[in-house]
């Protein structure tokens, strides 16, 4: 009955978003949808990892409707395989988290939130294993509806609301993009097929071939949070409930950079002209730094710790679009294509990491939450000691987001780094865009380790409250998440390995994988020389580690407990604290004109400007306003005594008839 | 040459020499201020006493403990993967991410470990010191980039063989005058000891540290400094070529204590800055590297 693995894996979510939603029992719905989307994940993987390793596409033709030249078929090439091990991994071990996260006291029913957040990733699932943009269009349009559903899961708080409206609209008029541009290919050709169209887009005029690629590069950018068209990120992630922040940063983001990999390298990197290739990767490198200093710097000045973790979001997805750009940028300068595969890799291998450990650090904020009951880094602390394990993973978590060894997050930024920097030898701005990135990353540790983890497990908390323990399921996904950080932060091969399997690049292209570990670019290959010993360093790391210890045995000191010192006068601890607001006062005022207060001078004409800017107050509340009114016009015709439907149905049968009688004669 | 020589020579220089480099400075410092100051082998006894002193704990927070020689250990392998004078032995061969990351981690273990003693004095010099190494470190590295750019390589071993063979030239002595200009900060000496600011903040970060883990830290801070200095000996200012490594060591110690006397001098004769005008003057220094790196893309 199935062709395909992906098809049984999509069915199996679907099935499952309508059983575990007809339980009236959290517990119960959770533990369905978690065997579900784990059976979906085994299925997911077969498939995933079959493609894979034999770099062959897997084709299952479902229905065809060739009027409208668009076939309804399971399309998964490598590429589309390895975004669908990621999506379905980090869906599964966040349903996983939310089963002990979603204990909601109220009347709120388990459906309307395990069936969106199954169907969720079913959408998911469907966008990255077809290969026609119909289709490609009504499976990102499922994915982005669910995910509005589970955003503004608590309905009755207007910041919710309006963060889940804000996500909507921006989105889907940034979507209709993908369908303008298939639309107006599709008129050329009368197929919506990939590959039909990207001939078509190589034979269109080089303005309108550019204004298609824009449209495209718009929807994808905008749902991976680049800014600054991820203007809807940091009022969506915090909105959600964690479970799903983990999804929305981990898994969907990321889509976006599957879309942009999917147009400008696989579709149509071979047909436009170089000039055309450096100008689109300069410009993705360039919004990729500088949305790489802006998440990192406006994270600095927040309170919230969930709305810190979006603006790291946009941060590390301008890691990867720098990446991108700069692999776009140079695909096909003649002699440079090895900086670009490395740049690539670069982009694959952050987008992998990153899904690891920003699901983790979502999952992290979204334990602090459930223990404390609140996300403002003013009031929570102490956690270390009511979780010890997540206070751990979480360490781990944040060392990895900011990019130190020996995490995956650097593994993926040093592959980053080369790129930049190698890059820079052509085409010297990308030096410059190094150096920021290195900033961003440094700010990166000054917010997330020290920011986050310093106030929320390591210091005193500054108001009593009593912390929640957390259930097992929460800390079993995250263990599992950190375990994988420090796994591929020591062994990064095998992460090198799968990204070139996933953009099929011969093995052992760019790096030689020597004794122990060691990992070094290839010589002749790539104009940069690097190398880095994971596994030796780590060894290093460990044995000095041990040696300071042996060190402070030598006086034999004696330990005592005692209290806090404040120059000989005495307070109680929560008196003397130092506020979370003003750790890096001096330096926000340096950087306090960066997004997102964007503040126009008061200067008549200027006003005009800024409402136009004001897009909540001109664009989405009057259209969601006439939308409302609309509907419930349509809905009083509805609502009355029975009497007055059954005069409705007569009037309706005296029409029809009318109307049938004058045409039939 | 053997593995271990390496390993022997640079654990030596940092462990044994730098704190007889900080007190031949702490000696210079009182002769320029008009005193008579502690003998030069004061840093020794200093942190040999505190071995022996008592292990105060004013939290039971587990980073307290164990974050100090954690930072101890992280810039020891920093130091370890600098090029002193002899090739880093192979299974510690790094690039200049590697071995900017790494210090990056111990500054970031020493930072949490501030956080975790609770103490208001600490958590003041720890987001100090937080501010000063995101405006340090992008001059740091817009120098190494400079140097890697030249050289070809990320390897701080190939960067010190280009300048050797084929400097000096104009946008490497810019990046080093800007790493010069930033080391004062690194080293953490007035007009930059913004974040410890004894007289101020009682210490910053090492308010709450006694006994063997402040001895830890003291001689993790050591390290940092030594390294450094090497660093910017070794890449910038590598000549003369010497053949046998032995007196190469010897003639890179000779510009390191030149390095740590100047950086003496400055501190005798400077006040302390707030931390805002440090700010503002890491990002000129900021300008001095990145025309460096400007320089090196037009080849010069």
């Amino acid at each position: 009955m199935f062709q395909s693995n992906v098809e049984i894996a999509f069915v199996i979510l679907v099935v499952g978003a309508i059983i575990s939603g007809a339980s009236r029992s959290w517990k119960v719905s959770g533990w369905l949808a978690g065997v579900f989307v784990g059976a979906a994940t085994v299925v997911a993987w077969i498939e995933g990892v079959n493609v894979l390793t034999t770099g062959k596409t897997v084709h299952s033709t479902i229905a065809q409707l060739s009027l409208f030249g668009t076939t309804l078929a399971v399309d998964l090439d490598p590429l589309g395989a390895g975004f669908l091990l990621l999506v379905t991994t980090v869906t599964f071990l966040a349903t996983i988290y939310s089963i002990g996260y979603m204990d909601v006291p109220g009347p709120e029913k388990p459906a309307r939130f395990y069936t969106p957040l199954l169907l969720f990733a079913a959408g998911m699932i469907g966008v990255v294993s077809v290969q026609d943009w119909l289709v490609f269009f009504v499976f990102w349009e499922l994915m982005t509806l669910a995910s509005y559903i589970l955003v503004v899961f608590n309905k009755e708080d207007p910041v919710v609301q309006r963060a889940g409206l804000k996500y909507f609209i921006m989105t889907h008029i940034a979507s209709v993009g993908i369908l303008v541009a298939a639309l107006v290919l599709w008129h050329k050709t009368g197929s919506f097929s990939f590959e039909q169209q990207a001939i078509a887009l190589r034979e269109s005029s080089s303005w309108l071939r550019n204004l298609l690629l824009a449209l495209y590069f718009v929807a994808f950018a905008t749902k991976a949070g680049i800014f600054p068209l991820g203007d809807w990120l940091p009022d969506a992630h915090p909105a959600a409930p964690s479970g799903v922040s983990a999804i929305l940063s981990g898994a969907m983001i990321k889509l976006g950079a599957y879309g942009v990999i999917r147009i400008f390298w696989q579709m149509v990197g071979s047909d436009l002209t170089s000039r055309e290739l450096l100008t689109w990767g300069v410009v993705i490198a360039a919004l990729g730094t500088v949305s790489a200093f802006v998440g990192g710097v406006t994270a600095m000045r927040e309170n919230d710790f969930k709305r810190q973790l979006a603006l790291s979001s946009i941060g590390q997805t301008g890691y990867i679009f720098l990446a991108m750009g700069i692999g776009i940028a140079l695909l096909k300068l003649k002699g440079f294509q090895p900086i670009a595969l490395l740049a690539l890799m670069g982009a694959g291998f952050h987008i992998l990491n990153d899904a690891i450990y920003k699901s983790l650090l979502f999952m992290n904020a979204g334990s602090v939450l459930y223990s404390t009951g609140t996300s403002d880094l003013r009031k929570v602390g102490g956690l270390f000691a009511v979780m010890p394990a997540v206070a751990v993973a979480a360490f781990i978590g944040v060392l990895s987001l900011s990019g130190l060894p020996p995490t995956n997050g650097f593994a993926s930024k040093w592959v980053i780094y080369q790129s930049s920097i190698s890059a820079g030898l052509v085409f010297s701005p990308f030096l410059v865009m190094a150096v920021i990135a290195f900033f961003a990353s440094l700010s990166t540790f000054a917010y997330a380790l020290k920011f986050f983890y310093g106030t929320a497990f390591l210091e005193p908390p500054s108001e009593e409250y009593q912390p929640r323990r957390l259930p097992r399921t929460m800390t079993f996904s995250q263990t599992l998440l950190a375990l994988l950080c420090v796994g591929i932060g020591l062994v990064p091969a095998i992460g090198i390995d799968s990204v070139a399997s996933v953009f099929q690049m011969p093995k052992h292209a760019l790096f030689r994988i020597g004794t122990f570990g060691e990992i070094a670019t290839t010589q002749g290959v790539h104009p940069l020389s690097a190398i880095w010993n994971p596994i030796g360093l780590a060894i290093a790391l460990l044995t000095c580690y041990l040696l300071a210890e042996w060190i402070r045995t030598w006086g034999k000191a004696k330990v005592r407990i005692v209290t806090n010192w404040y120059c000989g006068e005495e307070h109680p601890e929560r008196e003397v604290r130092f506020r979370a607001q003003d750790f890096y006062a001096p330096f926000n005022e340096i950087f306090a004109k960066v997004y997102p207060h964007i503040s126009v001078p008061k200067v008549g004409g200027l006003q005009k400007l800024r409402d136009l800017l004001d897009f909540d107050t001109w664009l989405y509340r009057p259209l969601v306003r006439a939308t409302t009114a609309m509907v419930d016009r349509i809905r009083r015709s509805h609502a009355g005594p029975l009497q007055l439907y059954m005069i409705w149905q007569i009037a309706g049968l005296i029409v029809v008839l009318i109307i049938l009688l004058s045409t039939i004669r | 040459m053997s593995a271990a020589i390496p390993i022997i020579v640079n654990g030596v220089i940092v462990l044994l020499l730098a704190p007889l480099y900080d007190g031949i400075v702490r000696k210079i410092k009182a002769i320029i201020q008009s005193r008579q100051g502690p003998p030069i082998t004061q840093v020794y006894i200093d942190i040999l006493k505190l071995l022996g002193k008592e292990d105060l704990r004013c939290t039971r927070n587990l980073l307290f403990r164990y974050g100090p020689p954690a930072a101890f250990a992280a810039f020891l392998v920093v130091a370890l993967q600098t090029p002193m004078g002899t090739q880093p032995a192979t299974g510690l061969r790094g690039d200049m991410i590697t071995w900017m990351y790494f210090q990056v981690l111990g500054a970031a273990l020493i930072s949490l470990t501030a956080v975790a003693a609770g103490n208001p004095f600490s958590e003041v010099g720890s987001a100090r010191e937080t501010m000063l190494m995101l405006s340090v470190e992008p001059v740091a590295v817009a120098a190494l980039i400079t140097a890697a750019v030249k050289s070809s390589s990320l390897r701080i071993a190939d960067m010190i063989e280009y300048n050797l063979t084929s400097g000096p030239t104009v946008s490497l002595l810019c990046g080093g005058v800007a790493f010069f200009l930033a080391l004062q900060q690194v080293l953490g000496r007035v007009p930059f000891d913004i974040a410890e600011a004894e007289t101020e903040i009682v210490g910053g970060p090492l308010v709450e540290q006694s006994g063997p883990n402040l001895a830890l830290l003291k001689m993790a801070m050591l390290i940092r400094q030594m390294t450094y200095c090497f660093l910017l000996a070794q890449i910038f200012v590598p000549w003369p070529k010497v053949s046998p490594w032995p007196i190469g060591v010897i003639v890179s110690l000779i510009k390191v204590l030149v390095i740590f006397v100047l950086a003496g001098v400055v501190e005798a004769v400077m006040p302390r800055l707030r931390i805002d005008q440090a700010l503002k003057y890491m990002g000129r220094v900021l300008f001095v590297a990145l025309a460096a790196l400007a320089f090196a893309a037009i080849g010069v």
